[in-house]
């Protein structure tokens, strides 16, 4: 792993009589991450892309200044025009402000189970990494019973339980999927729990939650933002896919996965229907996927020489 | 006889996993709102209906139907499903099994070797334009739901140009036979594997020519092509090793979007209709006969690992 | 061979519709305007049913000139069957696939104006007894399974009887239990088998006696769930511990067709059946079935010719497809479908009038059923291809060969409810006026109305958010949605009247009012998908319309009923739909009956292209 041991050399220039001296050195790998992600023309136009795409979450609807959820059986199924720029649906409902009311609640929905992902990760993988021994076992047993679960059975199931509202989705995406990051953290406190540095600050009597507070989450953090930007994706991707097999949200709630396979319906006939709030689905993916791959180069040590 | 103990612990805990794992779905299904009578009984007559609930044996108290569950699930007798009268998990394991492992192998043939063959290239053309090419290509293609890469595919190659069927799959032959049924879901499937393939030779390979015993072999002036071949390649390979197995035991479980846009008769399909159903049978029985596989070829690997590579030992926990 | 005039084939066919009785008008021209409803006789009397260049009428005018493809197999979807078992079915697709690979005492088809023609089939013939209790049957002795053996009696017999099995509890036990005498009792539990008045009289006549005259029983005695069944082959499956149920290899069959392979979920062919008695009227060759799931796909199949008809469950397509109507590509058949969609108000006296405590009033519940504009309702959510509503029972559906739809007429759009309906401030007067009558006090504006829904589907959520729409800007009332996550949840609602109001669909099962009718009589089985309505008067009127022997009468009695019901808001129809079928034109003579099957096509066949 030698992502590690760049650290570890970071922490040998760093490391003085005092042991808070390290997270000098942090920052300056940070603002040297900073300046190879701005290198990368692909990541930044991603990032510009989806400063863009929230832009008009949050304010596309005030924009617009369209009523959304008034039906209107004179304007059904309009194509796009100068009023309803994105068309209209089956009720004459203007499709533009659906879009983006629709893709906040997919955002919002797909950062609040990173938050519960990394929130339970960090927390499970922390506790197995510290205690080690046989609760790092018995904790060990219970993510490989996890992993070996099909995982889509256990969104199904937890939708059909919970319901299929809000608070359903949200517990049946995360349930498993918090796995990944707790082996992450574990590994790599594990190794950092090893080093040097901390045994060092051990040996200078610091408390374990300081240690754990001060050295061992600051030096994982550039893993939890790379698990952060693949899980988003995968969060809007999971809602879209369990609207279009009929398990998603229901009620009038609108989401991009509603509206995508809402609109796949009618593809023959109004392609914009579905294919406005696909591409909005897609770029915001691919805005996040990018960025993602941007900052692994950007956070990966190994890029430095 | 070290190995005997390890593969014997690794066993239990095997086992241990599957009954939690069919514990754990079976007190979901339980869970769930309704079963699999609810839809059937709605206009029946009240006697009709507890008639037919004592049929299937749904009258009965949650604790009671676990016991008499797990009793069959030890005896390898799933029962029979709640939907379609007499048909059992064994019966359409073997029916549609073979046809979501043919498109799940195909497509990861084809992913994978197009994966690979673009992380060479992105490897070998680093910072160049093929570098940046074989990124955004990779990441967009993940980033189009499969079920809109299989619809856009089916209206396109088959509906528009008639170049395929629309729908449809090889009836005989079931292995070899009717390949033209099976290209464009082959195609709408491999993405994800291309991907996520490219990527890890890619960095596998930049992490392999960064080394020490590279630099000499380059140093004591073998060719370019000659050190990539001969040793960055080789070398590179090990953690595409390690990922296969992986992508190997999830082929079998089919996709369900494909499955379900082209008609084909698989279990992804299947299993997603039968957990909408509330089909408890079919569910219990293939969820523990798939997590049975997926434990079984990890567990295959692992010792596989052992065998191979002297630096995991075994006594010592993992890594 | 191949150029075999179907001119013959087709003459061979002869209708006995004058003993049957069991025809009705099952398809209607829907014109581009919907505003004929006003008047009850123009919109369904004449029966234009296919619009296109080449359709089945022209078969016979042209029948010499038309010649037989050499494949002779039609390509279909479906969707699969949960049982093979003709006494347990269960839906419309099981009725599709069995009623063509098995058959049961008479057949039904459509002619070219889209009337129900009743044929003899496994029956040669039946007499009634003057008091119109006892029904004899007689079979016809050359029809055989396809192992060979001879349909008999005796495999009816074992039928009705193991249809209301108690230990079965099959679905369709009714359309036996409901007339047979002794025959809900055995059902019930609470009598015996030897008591069923079900009689063997030799191999090819048996004989039923019912517990009052009711001529609908005949209607109910051709379905599927009554088909004969070879016991002996069950008997031999089920000790053998074989899966009779869903595996075809055990199964024979007497129908037009066998099943000949099978994938399950998947798809299914059938061949013609060699040992079917009118064989030489099939043409077919093969059947292939197919599972597809979406509809985009299926109609991608029709438009490329792989699939042959079609039943449309996305109405944009009737836009779409004009064209192909048009240059004779596809014929259209526009097919009555025996099914209402209504809402149903909480009038059970446990429910105390639902949430509001207004639904036990009959003016407050007119004011809802009127206040909703069922023509925009058509427009938004049907594509104005359904029929609208302005009665309970749907069209199609006849009283001694009468349509009873067109004679009862449009209830809910006479002279003075079409008054009504279009002026809210009275609508709203009325709705005030039953408020003060059920004794809640101030205006609309202080009410709040709840109804429940279970639907994930868009379509659904959208038909609630209209109906909060229109009740809000005609009434004033305030309507909330409830939505529910799954039917369960939905259901325990239902059951403790948690509801002012729900939308249901139900659907005919065999051709009477009575069928719909009788759901709105005190304490009936179905109570609780209709609201519990509940009036003396009804009750006796429908009784009597049930007994009576003169289908005059019945009709009188049955639509004086349904104006009773209609008037006091016991029940507010909203549409009748239409099936909108797609075929190509080379595929002919397929009927579209209005009960069981939705295609029949036994006697269809290929013409060349």
């Amino acid at each position: 792993m030698n992502r590690i041991l760049t650290l570890e050399e970071k922490a040998h220039v760093g490391i003085s009589n005092n042991a808070d001296v390290i997270t000098r050195p942090v920052i300056s790998y940070w603002r040297g991450a900073w300046i190879r992600f701005k290198k990368n023309k692909i990541a930044i136009f991603a990032l510009y892309s989806l400063i863009l795409l929230i832009f008009f979450i949050i304010f596309g609807p005030v924009i617009s200044n369209t009523n959304y959820t008034e039906i209107d059986a004179a304007n059904r199924n309009i194509s796009p025009n100068s009023v309803n720029w994105f068309g209209s649906d089956q009720l004459g409902r203007d499709l533009f402000s659906r879009i983006w009311i629709g893709a906040r609640l997919s955002l919002i929905i797909a950062l609040v189970c990173s938050m519960i992902q990394l929130l339970v990760g960090c927390a499970y993988g922390g506790i197995m990494a510290y205690f080690g021994g046989k609760v790092d076992s018995v904790m060990m047993r219970i993510i490989e019973i996890v992993t070996s679960f099909p995982s889509l059975l256990v969104t199904l199931l937890i939708m059909m339980v919970v319901g299929k509202n809000v608070a359903g989705l949200l517990v049946a995406m995360c349930i498993t999927s918090w796995v990944g990051t707790a082996r992450i953290v574990r590994g790599q406190i594990m190794q950092l729990r090893e080093s040097e540095y901390v045994q060092a600050s051990q040996m200078l009597g610091s408390s374990p939650f300081r240690i754990i507070l001060k050295h061992l989450l600051p030096n994982t953090i550039s893993l939890l933002i790379l698990d952060l930007c693949s899980s988003i994706p995968d969060y809007i991707f999971t809602e879209a896919s369990l609207s279009f097999l009929g398990m998603g949200l229901g009620g009038d709630i609108i989401s991009l996965g509603v509206l995508i396979s809402d609109g796949k319906t009618k593809m023959q006939f109004y392609p914009w229907q579905m294919f406005f709030p696909a591409v909005i689905l897609v770029i915001a993916v691919l805005a996040f996927n990018l960025i993602g791959d941007g900052l692994r180069d950007a956070l990966d040590p190994r890029n430095i020489r | 006889m070290n190995i005997l103990r390890y593969i014997f612990k690794k066993l239990i805990i095997a086992l241990a996993t599957l009954f939690v794992i069919a514990s754990a779905t079976f007190f979901l299904l339980a869970l769930t709102p309704g079963d699999a009578l609810s839809k059937r009984v709605e206009k029946l007559p009240d006697v009709v209906t507890q008639r037919l609930y004592a049929k299937y044996g749904l009258d009965k108290p949650i604790m009671e139907r676990y016991f008499i569950t797990m009793k069959g699930l030890l005896k390898g007798d799933f029962g029979e499903s709640v939907i379609y009268e007499g048909e059992t998990v064994q019966q359409i394991i073997a029916e549609k099994g073979p046809v979501s492992a043919r498109l799940g192998i195909q497509q990861m043939l084809l992913g994978v070797t197009l994966g690979l063959l673009l992380g060479v290239l992105a490897a070998v053309k680093k910072g160049s334009i093929w570098d940046y090419l074989v990124v955004v290509l990779s990441i967009l293609l993940i980033s189009v739901p499969t079920l809109l890469f299989a619809l856009l595919l089916q209206a396109f190659f088959a509906g528009k140009l008639g170049w395929f069927p629309v729908i449809g799959w090889p009836s005989s032959n079931q292995w070899f036979g009717g390949w033209k049924y099976t290209i464009l879901p082959t195609f709408a499937g491999c993405f994800g594997y291309i991907a996520s393939y490219a990527r890890l030779l890619k960095v596998s390979m930049l992490d392999t020519m960064n080394q020490d015993y590279i630099l000499t072999a380059e140093s004591k002036g073998l060719s370019r092509r000659e050190v990539i071949t001969r040793h960055v390649l080789r070398n590179s390979l090990i953690p595409v090793m390690t990922r296969l197995p992986m992508s190997v035991a999830m082929c079998i479980t089919g996709s369900f979007f494909i499955e379900s846009v082209f008609s084909i008769p698989g279990l992804g399909l299947y299993y997603v209709n039968a957990v909408a159903a509330q089909d408890v049978t079919i569910v219990m029985g293939e969820t523990v006969i798939l997590s049975a596989i997926y434990i079984f070829v990890i567990f295959i690997t692992d010792i596989l690992y052992t065998v191979i590579d002297p630096r995991i030992r075994i006594s010592g926990g993992k890594r | 061979m191949k150029k075999k005039s179907l001119a013959l084939a087709l003459t061979l066919v002869t209708t006995i519709t004058g003993i049957l009785a069991g025809c009705g008008n099952n398809t209607s021209a829907q014109n581009d305007s919907t505003t004929t409803s006003g008047s009850t006789t123009t919109s369904t009397a004449a029966a234009a049913t296919t619009e296109a260049a080449n359709s089945n009428s022209g078969a016979s005018a042209d029948s010499g000139e038309l010649e037989l493809a050499d494949e002779q197999v039609l390509n279909l979807t479906y969707s699969d069957l949960a049982i093979l078992d003709v006494n347990d079915v269960r839906n419309s697709n099981e009725f599709q696939v069995l009623s063509q690979v098995q058959e049961g005492l008479f057949r039904t088809f459509t002619d070219e104006n889209g009337i129900d023609h009743t044929e003899l089939a496994g029956a040669t013939g039946y007499t009634v007894s003057d008091d119109g209790l006892t029904y004899t049957f007689s079979l016809r002795d050359d029809a055989k399974w396809s192992d060979g053996e001879k349909v008999t009696a005796q495999n009816y017999v074992d039928s009705w009887f193991r249809l209301i099995d108690p230990e079965k509890a099959f679905s369709y036990a009714f359309l036996a239990a409901d007339d047979i005498k002794g025959a809900q009792d055995y059902y019930d539990g609470t009598g015996s088998k030897e008591d069923v008045a079900i009689k063997l009289i030799d191999d090819y006549t048996f004989e039923v006696t019912l517990n009052s005259a009711n001529p609908s029983f005949l209607k109910k005695a051709g379905m599927l769930p009554l088909f004969p069944i070879r016991k002996d082959l069950i008997d031999a499956a089920e000790s053998a511990g074989e899966n009779w149920g869903n595996d075809y290899t055990l199964h024979v069959f007497n129908g037009p067709f066998v099943i000949s392979d099978r994938v399950l979920e998947n798809s299914m062919t059938l061949k013609k059946n060699d040992q079917y008695w009118d064989a030489e009227n099939v043409h077919l060759t093969q059947v292939n079935l197919r599972v597809v799931d979406e509809f985009s796909t299926q109609a991608q199949l029709v438009e490329s010719q792989q699939v042959d008809i079609l039943k449309l469950s996305d109405l944009e397509y009737v836009d779409k497809w004009q064209s192909l109507v048009d240059d004779g590509t596809l014929v259209r058949i526009i097919s009555t479908s025996p099914s209402v969609t209504y809402i149903s108000f909480d009038q059970h006296p446990a429910g105390n009038g639902g949430p509001s405590g207004l639904m036990l009033n009959a003016k407050v519940r007119k004011a809802i059923t009127l206040a909703l504009d069922r023509e925009e309702y058509n427009l938004l959510f049907r594509n104005g291809l359904s029929t609208t509503a302005y009665g309970l029972v749907p069209y199609g559906i006849t009283v001694g060969g009468k349509e009873y739809r067109s004679e009862a007429g449009d209830i809910l759009n006479n002279s003075e409810n079409a008054a009504l309906a279009s002026d809210p401030a009275a609508l709203k007067a009325l709705f005030e006026e039953g408020m003060a009558e059920a004794g809640v006090e101030g205006t609309a504006e202080d009410v709040t109305l709840t109804t429940i829904n279970y639907s994930p589907s868009t379509l659904d959520n959208n038909i609630y958010e209209w109906y909060v729409q229109q009740l809000e800007s005609k009434l004033g009332v305030t309507v909330q949605v409830e939505t529910f996550p799954d039917v369960t949840g939905w259901k325990e609602a239902r059951d403790s009247y948690q509801y002012d109001f729900y939308t249901m669909g139900w659907f005919g099962d065999y051709d009477d009012p009575a069928n719909f009718l009788g759901l709105f009589v005190t304490d009936n089985g179905y109570a609780r998908f209709m609201g519990g309505y509940s009036n003396p008067e009804y009750d006796e009127l429908y009784n009597k319309a049930n007994a009576s022997l003169d289908e005059n009468e019945r009709l009188e009695l049955f639509t004086k009923a349904e104006n009773l019901l209609l008037e006091e808001g016991g029940v507010d129809p909203l549409y009748f739909d239409n099936a909108q079928i797609y075929a190509q034109s080379y595929v002919k003579n397929v009927s579209y009956p209005l009960f069981g099957a939705d295609f029949e096509f036994s006697r269809a066949y290929i013409v060349k292209h």
